[in-house]
């Protein structure tokens, strides 16, 4: 792909201008203030519904903010990014659940991320496959979760997920398995949120979807041509293809991983039940905030985990240039 | 989007046309029917939800109750009503009321001749079979509907995600375009930041956020709900980004040569080239908005006339007050909107697909 | 695979000025105030009280606690505690509305000399109310009057409430009908930060059909009874409620045969306790506390082990306990209502829960009986008490304790809220409305009066220092008792105690 100096609108303005009359701006100048005026809206609202809150939280990360007390707040300077160094280190004086709710968080990336993106794929082509008869409504039904109310769905699983009398269990006990206590059990609890996190793949299924149309058959008639079979098809043309949906939703569930908190909320009590096993970080950082009042802390967390989720985001931006593929250049 | 395709261009198909169909039809079959089981396993919880919806609360813990909305068959005697069981006696089983449970020994009496002398059977009838009458109950739907007073939470809901989508799905155009057909300095930079705040907890801006609504007096109104939608959010724009990079810029640069501008090729370029992926993102985002719960229960506390449906199906999980027959219920009146929405809009969004598929 | 950006002739469009304007008007469009008109909902802005037209909704609080035409505006936050279920909310909107009347010169119902105060009530879920409250305060946007308020939620809120000492004395508040040592339940640091309003003592509620099923007599209605000739206490409990745990096969947990893993019936449970150790630790072992007397010391007092211990073994040794799984399959943790448990420690409240104030059967006959002694050798109910607060911040302080009065006073807000009044001369009044509402059922409600003459002292919710933390490592480890089977209790109370220790000096 090349990166072209001026791109082609920016040239199309520019000739504009030159066929009327001198252009007192520059070519790209002018490209420029188009560009800008396009992100405007998105400028204004960062600006005031992003950047200003973050900066007054920022602020709130070098102090003992307690909602509860707003007129005692005094600078600690960095006594909580102390704390949290300390706890990740397991020095005396750290919030020693810190490194646990990260573990916790990691971990259950590492399970959650790559099933439910190879399930959505996989989903998307079974949805998208010329032989299945009533597509639509196939598409409808598997994005039908979607659409219940979050606190409904999560009391679904938490019914069906039961240990004395769940549908799974009833099931897993037909076929002569004695089923585990999905939600108590600390080891058996992330099955069931990935589970209940198959449940939520429908955006990322559509996205997929949208992604395996645009490829055009042009490109699987010539594969077919070249005697490539299924897999090689699938693996040199569908995969490339759809590389940037597939860094899309990468992306989106990675993030979505270290925000993970609602599900983690209902299922663990709030609490991070059974024995801190759902303490994800962002619950971690909840109780700091909400339940133990502690402000402050939690802005220096929230910031941490900004700066890490920011650093894999980055990191996975750099890899990305080797494998997505963008057809209409930068 | 007929069951079947248009038939492949193979260049050779062997066989008669008619076994080439009857092959093709076992495909499609064979095809359908896996989907058909995945989707199955997928879609069962949504069974035991409409399940739980039309069942008695007492039967989600009556013991050995069926999975099926039920309630036990009864007889009434004296005046009490008394549940039926199966009671194996001279060899057989007969259906008896079971009027005085005991440990080991119980009374029952035939439900067919309530006068004839109770039988007094030696036994457990905790091992008995017990009878239940497929029964759904529908008074959880109308009790659902009257306590959040359902047509109002559902003219709340379509208009907070309504007016919120529409708002968000014109800027997130605009700043997509923006970013994908123009450079400017500092765009990678800018591009960066507004992925960045995809990351950032919402808990850290919360407070100040909240202050910042508090101080304009749009707390206890919809305005927090819908004009931040007005300003692009980052999954959107990103997602429209990736799009726009995959449409050919010669397309563009043809429009060029006709005389468009920058809107102009937006309008008639771009837009309809990825109505698909407009049309996911308004989905996405009136879905994401119909169900959205914790700024809606922070923005609207104590205005719950005020409140959309997921907020409202909420006051069925109180501490103390759990409802999970009547959650159920409003669960699946609240969803039945977006299925149909979804199922309706996947149409145009297909053709959108098919449309721009042609013109490649 | 790569698609280079082709230069190619490029045209010109003759409107680009014309555009530039558009693409302004688009992005105004999509992001300008005028998405705002439509789309402001039109109930919110009136500042009146909304006496009559919704139940919940409440006037737009104007600056410095006014309303827009000047009065004085109370705001009255409920969701802290009990008060806000949709029975509470009309029985609190009615008590509102009639004292909105009597202070508003313009309303028929008016009485002369009244201020002009007027009140709103603010319902929150349970769930959020914390939160929302803290936000309120942080944001400056804070009520007047916080409560129904138990002793828990004040420790959260505590330092931020009103010293009402004074306001009582000037006031010349009767207190002569409420105990002296409720009283000193919101005596903190000095403070006198509520007037007890509404007590719920603790007690057995039993299922009587499941006695008569297993051909066994109803427990003790009264202190110091025995039962079938044994003293009432927690050994005698525990016999007692092996025979009323049943499995499949119809065996109970006395018997050889019994299968832990089919129960279809449990003797006993202490609901709602929430995960809460020093909770447990009080139903079955009496009062005790987790700081020492040094104040900054954390301790597991021997009868609270004692008690603990019971609770484990109940559950996981002889399964008379439900342990969280089947609780949770129980009808949303409302375990005694779902007809599967035969004896039920839980307050007097939770008469809000069970038939026929709720639901249909399974239970249909029951009863209520009075606790067994513990192993201190004392009967203990453990109580809890609900009031109503001022946060300090209150524009209004003495307007706020003329409501507070008005509503501490209105019998039928404790009436609706399922507690016993803490002022004697309204307690007849109250166990008559019980019995109507709980028709043909005849409870004995002489056993909740004669608990109530045993409650824990010190409270089972008392303070802790840095409390929240402390309250979520108590939580902790009464969630891990409930949902692990194989622990050593006695460990895991002294893994509990260090930490405290550490958290109680990190305060």
């Amino acid at each position: 792909m090349t990166l072209s100096s001026g791109s082609a609108a920016g040239e199309a303005v520019a000739s504009l201008g030159r066929a009327r009359r001198r252009n007192p701006l520059s070519l790209a100048s002018r490209e420029s203030i188009t560009g800008l005026v396009f992100i405007s809206p998105w400028i204004f609202g960062f600006l005031v519904f992003t950047a200003l809150p973050m900066i007054a939280s920022f602020v709130l990360s070098f102090t003992d903010f307690d909602p509860r007390r707003p007129d005692a707040v005094t600078f600690i300077g960095l006594s909580n990014y102390e704390r949290m160094l300390n706890g990740i280190l397991g020095r005396p004086g750290g919030d020693s659940l810190l490194g646990h709710a990260l573990f916790v968080t990691i971990r259950f990336a590492v399970l959650i991320v790559p099933t439910t993106l190879a399930f959505a794929l996989g989903v998307a082509m079974l949805v998208n496959h010329k032989l299945l008869a009533g597509r639509n409504v196939f598409r409808t039904l598997f994005y039908m979760p979607m659409q219940i109310p979050i606190v409904a769905s999560t009391l679904i699983w938490i019914g069906v997920l039961n240990a004395s009398n769940g549908w799974l269990n009833y099931g897993l006990e037909a076929v002569g398995i004695a089923g585990p206590d999905w939600i108590n059990s600390q080891t058996w609890v992330y099955p069931s949120l990935t589970l209940m996190g198959l449940w939520g793949v429908g955006n990322m299924m559509l996205i997929f979807l949208a992604g395996l149309q645009s490829v055009p058959s042009e490109l699987y008639d010539a594969a077919r041509v070249d005697g490539a079979g299924r897999w090689a098809s699938f693996r040199n043309v569908t995969l490339p293809m759809i590389s940037p949906v597939l860094f899309y939703n990468l992306i989106i569930s990675l993030v979505g991983t270290f925000q993970y908190f609602t599900q983690a909320f209902i299922i663990g009590n709030g609490r991070g039940d059974p024995d801190n096993a759902t303490l994800f970080f962002n619950l971690h950082l909840y109780r700091e905030g909400w339940s133990y009042f502690d402000m402050g802390y939690a802005s220096a967390l929230a910031w941490l985990l900004f700066a890490i989720v920011l650093l894999l985001t980055a990191f996975l931006f750099r890899n990305a240039r080797s494998w997505v593929f963008e057809a209409g250049g930068r | 989007m007929t069951a079947i395709a248009p038939p492949l261009p193979r260049p050779m198909a062997p066989g008669s046309p008619l076994r080439r169909r009857m092959r093709r039809f076992s495909a499609v079959s064979g095809m359908t029917l896996l989907a058909i089981a995945i989707v199955s396993a997928f879609l069962m919880p949504l069974a035991y939800m409409v399940s739980t919806a039309f069942k008695e609360k007492s039967q989600l813990t009556a013991p050995g109750a069926p999975w099926y909305p039920a309630s036990p068959e009864t007889f009434v005697y004296q005046g009490q009503e008394v549940p039926v069981y199966d009671v194996p006696i001279d060899g057989g089983l007969r259906a008896l009321a079971l009027i005085d449970a005991g440990r080991e020994e119980s009374t029952f009496v035939d439900p067919t001749d309530a006068t004839a002398t109770p039988i007094v059977w030696q036994g457990r009838w905790r091992t008995l079979h017990q009878h239940w009458r497929f029964e759904p109950y529908t008074q959880n739907v109308q009790t659902a509907w009257e306590v959040i007073e359902f047509p109002r939470l559902l003219m709340n809901t379509l208009v907070i995600a309504g007016v919120g989508t529409l708002g968000a799905v014109v800027s997130s155009v605009c700043v997509a375009y923006g970013f994908s057909r123009f450079r400017f300095p500092g765009r990678n930079g800018l591009f960066l930041v507004l992925l960045s705040t995809i990351i950032l907890p919402f808990q850290v801006t919360l407070i100040p956020t909240f202050a910042v609504f508090s101080w304009l007096g749009w707390v206890g109104t919809w305005l927090p709900l819908i004009v931040p939608h007005f300003f692009a959010n980052a999954y959107n724009v990103f997602l429209l980004r990736q799009y726009f990079l995959t449409i050919p810029r010669e397309l563009d640069e043809a429009a060029m040569i006709d005389g468009a501008g920058a809107l102009r090729i937006l309008w008639s370029v771009v837009i309809p080239q990825a109505r698909a992926a407009i049309v996911a993102v308004s989905l996405f985002h009136f879905f994401w908005a119909w169900n959205e719960f914790f700024l809606p229960l922070i923005y609207l506390q104590g205005h719950d006339n005020l409140a959309p449906l997921s907020v409202g199906i909420y006051r069925f999980n109180g501490t103390y007050s759990q409802e999970p027959t009547l959650i159920q219920a409003a669960a699946i009146m609240a969803m039945a909107i977006p299925v149909v929405v979804f199922f309706l809009a996947q149409r145009a969004f297909m053709r959108g697909v098919v449309f721009s598929g042609v013109e490649k | 695979m790569t698609m280079d950006g082709k230069r190619k002739t490029i045209g010109g469009n003759p409107i680009r000025a014309i555009a530039m304007v558009s693409i302004l008007a688009l992005v105004s469009v999509a992001c300008g105030p005028a998405a705002a008109s439509p789309v402001s909902p039109s109930g919110s802005q009136s500042a009146a009280p909304p006496a009559s037209e919704s139940p919940i909704a409440s006037p737009v609080p104007g600056q410095g606690g006014l309303t827009s035409d000047g009065r004085p505006l109370i705001r009255w936050f409920v969701g802290l505690g009990t008060g806000e279920r949709p029975n509470h909310i009309e029985v609190e909107q009615a008590v509102v509305d009639k004292f909105n009347a009597a202070h508003d010169p313009e309303s028929p119902d008016y009485v002369e000399g009244n201020s002009d105060i007027v009140l709103s009530l603010e319902i929150y879920r349970n769930a959020v109310a914390y939160d929302t409250l803290a936000t309120q305060i942080a944001t400056g946007n804070a009520p007047d009057i916080i409560g129904p308020i138990g002793v828990r939620a004040l420790q959260s809120f505590g330092d931020q409430l009103l010293d009402l000492s004074d306001y009582i004395q000037s006031s010349g508040v009767d207190l002569s009908e409420i105990p002296e040592g409720l009283l000193d339940v919101y005596n903190v640091e000095g403070k006198q930060i509520g007037i007890p309003m509404a007590v719920y003592p603790s007690f057995f509620y039993y299922n009587r059909k499941l006695f008569d099923e297993a051909d066994l007599p109803y427990p003790p209605h009264k202190v110091g009874e025995q039962y079938q000739g044994k003293d009432w206490n927690w050994d005698t409990v525990a016999d007692l409620a092996k025979k009323l745990t049943v499995d499949a096969n119809g065996n109970d947990a006395s018997s050889a045969s019994f299968d832990a893993a089919n129960v279809t019936q449990y003797g006993l449970d202490a609901q709602w306790t929430e995960n809460d150790a020093r909770a447990w630790s009080t139903i079955f072992g009496g009062s005790g506390s987790a700081v020492s007397d040094d104040g900054t010391t954390a301790q597991w007092p021997d009868n609270w082990r004692q008690g603990l211990q019971f609770y484990y073994d109940g559950i996981w040794n002889d399964h008379f306990i439900p342990a969280k799984p089947a609780v949770d399959g129980m009808a949303g943790g409302n375990s005694f209502q779902s007809g599967q448990v035969a004896m039920d420690v839980v307050h007097l409240w939770y008469t809000c829960c069970v038939y026929p104030a709720e639901g249909t059967p399974p239970v249909t006959d029951w009863d209520i009986a009075v606790l067994p002694q513990g192993p201190d050798g004392k009967v203990t109910s453990k109580l809890h008490a609900d009031t109503i607060g001022i946060l300090s911040t209150s524009h209004h302080p003495d307007e706020a304790f003329e409501v507070l009065s008005y509503l501490s006073s209105s019998p039928e807000l404790t009436q609706i809220w399922g507690a016993m009044p803490a002022r004697a001369s309204q307690q007849d009044a109250f166990f008559t409305s019980l019995d109507d509402r709980f028709k043909p059922l005849k409870v004995d409600w002489q056993v909740a009066r004669d608990m109530l003459l045993y409650p824990d002292v010190p409270s089972h919710e008392a303070f802790m220092p840095n409390f929240q933390r402390a309250d979520a490592a108590d939580k902790a480890l009464g969630s891990k008792l409930w949902t692990t089977e194989g622990l050593d209790v006695n460990t895991e109370i002294d893994g509990l105690v260090e930490e405290l220790n550490g958290i109680f000096a990190g305060g």
